[in-house]
């Protein structure tokens, strides 16, 4: 951990503004559409099609505790895990952030517990709190589904 | 024009193939893909000379060099690849430290059988590479001399060293090959094959199928503009788009040479084991199929091979006496035809006896005489494919064991694939094995559930159906919440595709026609019900992402033409989540496929009763079930009986109270089915109108009611229900 820098993808859902490693983040597709897939588990919201390959589209709503809102305005951050994609559904992109790694924290004790448990890191960026996705938590099981 | 000379390139590149054996051609590949490693090593020796395994790495490359060598009879190349092979092993063993001379002879060597490779693939020999060798190892002089002393004090002083002083006692000096003399590239068979991973042609494919999609749609744009050109443009697209999709489809294939290849020596050693002769003859082998498939179809051909040379060539003495050679012959032979690859495995052996085969069945009481007079002798060849039958007097540890020809069928089936087997006693037997091209591209039924499209393999499907108005009212017989079509004077379970994987759809009416699949998989038949077949298409079969893993409703994802997804739906996956329970067949017993039952949960019989009701029987209490013509019963006092197996089988209904007779007299129909019940005190028979299926449910008591599918059923057990009984 030598560099002194992040640089953070960010974007906003349900007016909540996430961010994403940028190593961690393929590209930003627009009107992608979904397919929905019966009998999935509550994490799969669907299938998406990116140039030939199919990729699921993750519920990020619901995997961090927030209402869905009917507000598919088909805007995807493709997110790279291992060596499979991963489309997660946002409201809106907002802007590749870099930030310096002294500005990072631990995610706030009282953040939502399924909110939290997807969080890698909270970022103060003066007027408001960027709250950076940890992508192998993203995509487990929200734990708090158990109890 | 550059392109005149790749034509040409191509040309002179086909007549050395089709001139070259097929064994060397491969051999010349890998070895000029094993020179370019060794020299990477060698090159890492010059910086590091104690790095084992680099020294061991060029060891055991050139060591196999060597190998193919001898058996190919290249003379010059052994030679050299042996001297070099003997200098690494000193430098392995320590013998000698290696410093940069031996590095410079090394790849001195190297480069000299590169020369040679280009040699053998002119001339198909390295006849002419003796100048070339002498003069290298001539140059071996150049490192003895300057040998860097061993680092172990007590190792010999560079034997090898000596061991050139016998040979060239005075080694001519300023000898060494230019690198000019070695031409660049030396190879153009290397160059005409690249190794790719599978992941890439995987992504090849999946760009060439969108390339299509945006193909049509520009197909279809292009008929409002009218510019000739651009037509000509869109035209052009469209046949490099078509061309481009097949070469791309053609990466995947490979020779089944490749699988089979092991197989000879395998059958070879094998039946001297057991004290047999037997050849394996191979035809076809150059009949390409699908990486996928050929890794598939290696299990199930070395077992064929083996059942082969166990079961089917009898001992030379017994061919001597049969006026066979005693050498026995199997040959596997590949083709492709329709589409598919057919691939057929015969011998000369003795043969499937099917009487063999029935008393099998019999002592096994895997069916009763009556059933087996029925069956013709091809019918009866296929228990040979049923879990756990073996016609084999004794367990060899090659086979015999009555696992595997079950397996075999599974794992053929599962590719997509059938098997078939024939027969001549006393003369052979010839397994014949179907399989698509590639498992990457299927055949499938786009049909649409609910408000879905999904996709339907089509191996397995055994017929269409559209129902409606009258005809769907015949066709579908209700029970309780079941739904049963009528097939062939059969009964299927009708599964309601869409109701089943919880896909969204609109409401119905009880007239709404809609059409129907039937599917044979697992030994049994079943109908799914769907709304409509939209279209019949080849396929490409995309894995299903790791967050849907595990989902038995799907077997993968394809793209439709319009670049829309659809799900690739397994019927078995659907049956099992519609609660459809693998029906015992009637003909078999199948003790490995009981399911582990829980403390409640048992597997009951489901029946409708003689006066339509529903009754499940603990199928531990069911003995067989059986059909009986009703001029078959006869009469005593208040029951009647059947004869059957050398016996006296008293026929009792159980929609009466407990212990009631069966009244025959009523009894409108020509057959009776009978589920047989064994007591301490003989058979017993019960009546039902219709065996229903088999079910696991949980009950909570021997006896009593329950709700199985939504209708009230009422539990039977026949040790109860029969106590009342006169022995």
């Amino acid at each position: 951990m030598t560099e002194t820098t992040s640089r953070i993808c960010t974007f906003r859902v349900n007016g909540l503004l996430l961010g994403l490693k940028v190593s961690d983040v393929q590209e930003v597709v627009k009107s992608q559409h979904i397919t929905p897939v019966p009998l999935a588990p509550p994490i799969v919201l669907g299938l998406v099609n990116l140039r030939g390959l199919v990729l699921p589209a993750v519920n990020l709503k619901w995997r961090i505790g927030l209402q869905s809102t009917e507000n598919d305005c088909g805007i995807h951050v493709v997110l790279r895990h291992g060596t499979e994609l991963i489309s997660l559904p946002v409201d809106s992109i907002e802007d590749v952030v870099t930030l310096d790694n002294h500005r990072r924290a631990n995610p706030p004790e009282n953040l939502h517990l399924s909110l939290r448990d997807a969080c890698a890191a909270a970022w103060d960026l003066g007027n408001q709190l960027l709250l950076e996705l940890d992508p192998e938590r993203l995509i487990r099981q929200r734990d708090s589904e158990n109890t | 024009m550059p392109c005149d000379e790749a034509t040409h390139v191509c040309e002179s590149i086909d007549e050395i193939m089709s001139e070259l054996d097929e064994t060397l051609r491969e051999f010349l590949i890998e070895g000029h893909e094993s020179l370019g490693q060794i020299e990477q090593l060698m090159l890492s020796m010059e910086n590091d000379a104690t790095r084992a395994d680099a020294v061991s790495g060029c060891f055991r490359l050139l060591h196999s060099i060597k190998g193919a060598c001898g058996f190919l009879g290249l003379r010059h190349l052994e030679e050299l690849s042996h001297a070099a092979e003997s200098l690494l092993a000193s430098i392995r063993s320590g013998e000698i430290a290696a410093g940069t001379s031996h590095i410079n002879w090394l790849l001195q060597a190297v480069d000299g059988l590169k020369k040679l490779l280009a040699l053998i693939e002119t001339d198909g020999s390295d006849n002419a590479g003796a100048a070339t060798v002498s003069q290298i190892l001539a140059n071996r002089s150049s490192y003895s001399q300057q040998a860097e002393p061993a680092k172990t004090p007590t190792a010999p002083p560079v034997r090898i060293s000596q061991e050139i002083a016998q040979f060239h006692p005075n080694p001519p000096s300023g000898t060494s090959i230019k690198h000019d003399d070695i031409p660049a590239g030396a190879s153009m068979l290397a160059e005409a094959t690249v190794r790719i991973g599978v992941e890439v042609i995987d992504r090849l494919m999946a760009l060439a199928s969108e390339l299509v999609l945006a193909r049509n749609r520009i197909m279809q744009a292009s008929d409002q503009i009218e510019d000739a050109g651009y037509q000509a443009a869109t035209r052009q697209l469209n046949l490099v788009t078509s061309e481009l999709q097949e070469v791309v489809m053609r990466t995947r294939m490979q020779p089944i040479a490749n699988v089979w290849s092991k197989l000879p020596r395998m059958v070879r050693d094998l039946s001297r084991q057991i004290g047999k002769q037997c050849r394996l003859d191979l035809e076809g082998g150059e009949t390409e199929l699908d990486k996928t498939l050929l890794e598939a179809i290696k299990a199930p051909l070395t077992h064929l091979a083996r059942n082969s040379v166990d079961h089917g060539i009898e001992l030379p003495s017994i061919r001597m006496g049969l006026g066979k050679p005693a050498e026995g012959k199997i040959v596997l032979r590949a083709s492709h035809e329709a589409g598919q690859v057919t691939i057929e495995m015969s011998d000369d052996g003795r043969g499937i006896d099917t009487d063999r085969i029935r008393a099998k069945v019999l002592s096994q009481r895997l069916a009763t005489s009556d059933d087996l007079a029925r069956l013709s002798d091809s019918q009866i060849m296929q228990y040979v494919f049923m879990p756990g039958f073996s016609t084999a007097d004794r367990v060899t540890e090659i086979s015999g064991r009555g696992v595997g020809m079950d397996v075999v069928k599974n794992s053929i089936e599962s590719l997509g694939g059938s098997i078939d087997l024939s027969s001549t006693l006393g003369t052979g037997a010839v397994v014949r094995l179907r399989l698509p091209l590639t498992l990457a591209i299927i055949k499938a039924l786009i049909v649409s559930a609910g408000n879905s499209a999904v996709a339907l393999p089509q191996a397995g499907i055994v017929e269409l159906m559209r129902l409606e108005g009258e005809r769907r009212t015949r066709a579908l017989t209700h029970v309780g919440n079941a739904v049963y079509l009528r097939f062939r004077s059969e009964l299927l379970p009708l599964i309601d595709l869409a109701k089943t994987m919880g896909i969204p759809c609109s409401q119905e009416s009880d007239t709404d026609a809609f059409s129907v699949v039937v599917v044979h998989a697992e030994n049994r038949q079943f109908a799914l019900r769907v709304n409509k077949i939209l279209d019949s298409q080849e396929i490409v079969v995309k894995p299903l992402p790791s967050l849907l893993k595990g989902i038995p409703a799907y077997s993968g994802i394809t793209l439709l033409g319009d670049g829309a997804i659809a799900l690739i739906v397994d019927p078995v996956g659907v049956a099992r989540l519609a609660g459809l329970q693998g029906r015992r067949n009637q003909a078999i017993r199948d003790d490995s496929k009981t399911p582990e039952l829980t403390k409640n949960t048992r597997p009951l019989l489901l029946v409708e009763t003689t006066r339509n009701r529903m009754q499940a029987i603990p199928l531990e209490s069911v003995d067989r079930l059986e059909v009986f013509p009703v001029n078959r019963l006869e009469h005593t006092d208040d029951t009647p009986v059947v004869q059957y197996r050398g016996g006296i089988l008293p026929l009792y209904d159980t929609s009466g109270h407990p212990g009631c007779p069966f009244d025959a007299e009523r009894w409108t129909l020509g057959t009776v089915s009978v589920v047989v019940h064994q007591t301490p005190h003989g058979l017993k028979g019960l009546v039902v109108a219709r065996i229903v299926d088999t079910v696991i449910e949980s009950v909570e008591e021997t006896g009593g009611m329950t709700i199985i599918r939504g209708s009230v059923t009422q539990i039977v057990v026949p040790e109860t229900w029969l106590a009342g009984v006169p022995q």
